[in-house]
């Protein structure tokens, strides 16, 4: 094979090899996560006592928003953990589950089966899971007090994970106001 | 009888093969970019609800543009498909979503962009003129034409081949008898060899 076969050759086969293994190493399923670093959008939502929750009224405070289904074994297996992480930093982070693609009433038997100790909201028509690009659950947002997406997280939570983002909220600052350590 | 020239059959082959193999690759779906890592362990559960349901979009109500709509966002759930073809609940919220929009007044790039700027450009079921989207414009088109040359010179190069063989066949008719000189000194070898073994 002379010099000239091997240069076209090596044209057509580095390139289709770098398309391949740069496309193996990501999840084909996965949506892209494009509200991280913007601002988080508003909503305003009810939850299983009808009770209104507005994320507006939420600014200035760190924010988990988590999507679930009770039909989503996932989200079953993250479950425990969001308690967990609601009771321990009670007071200084506000922790919400939205409901996706699923009725009250299944919830809230799950709920009482699974007691949770913070509100559940119902989401309509998915406009809210559709605001913020959900495409499955589980997803989780964790919004800092500025009221921007820090970060999205899809799958199921692991300690890791919700250690690390909780650091980044937590630690950061309402809007207008520099970063904390 | 003089040797046949070879056409190199098998490169020509392999070089044809790999060019017309490469628009498969690029037909791939390409990787969505800035995508956040997904959790290592459980599968993420789809959003499908357990009871089946109808397609979103209705072309016996909808205006042309939603349907055009419905079929240009990609179900998010079912990612092969259309929101206005998938059964899924999801795709028929986002069909919901964009009549709304509609009957707000916004158009069809408002809406597109609606999508696009919560999903990525991956919620398009045709990619943009921008970015990775640009290859898949590009490419295909780049690659069969190079297709085409690559097996045009094979093709050309075989036939040259072909005419050059027998060329040099019909120019060397085969030797079926010696030239005379060569005939005369082995008969004066043979004689030598005899007077030889006779003394």
């Amino acid at each position: 094979m002379n010099w000239r076969r091997a240069v076209l050759l090596s044209l057509l086969l580095v390139p289709a090899l770098w398309a391949l293994g740069a496309g193996f190493g990501r999840d084909p399923h996965a949506v892209p996560s494009m509200l991280e670093g913007k601002a988080a959008p508003n909503f305003t939502l009810r939850d299983l006592e009808g009770r209104e929750v507005s994320l507006a009224r939420l600014r200035g405070r760190p924010v988990l928003l988590n999507f679930w289904a009770t039909w989503c074994y996932p989200c079953q297996a993250e479950h425990a953990l969001l308690q967990r992480t609601a009771l321990a930093h009670h007071g200084e982070l506000e922790v919400f589950g939205v409901i996706y693609q699923d009725e009250a009433d299944p919830v809230r038997r799950y709920l009482t089966e699974h007691p949770s100790p913070y509100a559940h909201l119902m989401d309509p028509n998915s406009q809210v899971a559709i605001d913020y690009g959900v495409a499955g659950v589980p997803e989780t947002f964790f919004i800092d007090r500025a009221g921007n997406v820090a970060l999205k997280h899809a799958g199921a939570l692991h300690p890791a994970v919700m250690r690390g983002a909780l650091a980044r909220i937590l630690a950061s600052a309402p809007e207008g106001q520099k970063h904390g350590p | 009888m003089g040797r046949e020239c070879a056409p190199p059959r098998a490169e020509g082959r392999a070089v044809i093969f790999l060019a017309l193999s490469l628009p498969a690759l690029v037909f791939a779906s390409p990787p969505p970019r800035d995508v956040t890592p997904a959790a290592v362990e459980a599968p993420r559960a789809s959003a499908t609800a357990p009871e089946p349901v109808a397609t979103g979009a209705d072309v016996r109500h909808d205006s042309p543009e939603v349907v055009r709509l419905g079929q240009r966002l990609r179900c998010p759930v079912c990612q092969g498909m259309a929101i206005g073809d998938s059964p899924a609940p999801m795709a028929q919220d986002m069909m919901r979503q964009v009549r709304r929009m509609w009957a707000d007044g916004r158009d069809e790039g408002d809406i597109a962009a609606y999508f696009t700027a919560r999903y990525g450009d991956w919620v398009l079921l045709d990619p943009p003129w921008r970015g990775a989207g640009m290859w898949v414009w590009v490419l295909p088109p780049v690659v069969l034409a190079f297709s085409f040359v690559a097996a045009l010179r094979t093709m050309r190069r075989r036939a040259d081949a072909a005419r050059s063989s027998q060329v040099h066949r019909a120019g060397t008719a085969p030797r079926t008898t010696d030239p005379p000189q060569n005939h005369e000194s082995s008969n004066d070898a043979l004689r030598a060899i005899r007077e030889e073994a006779a003394r």
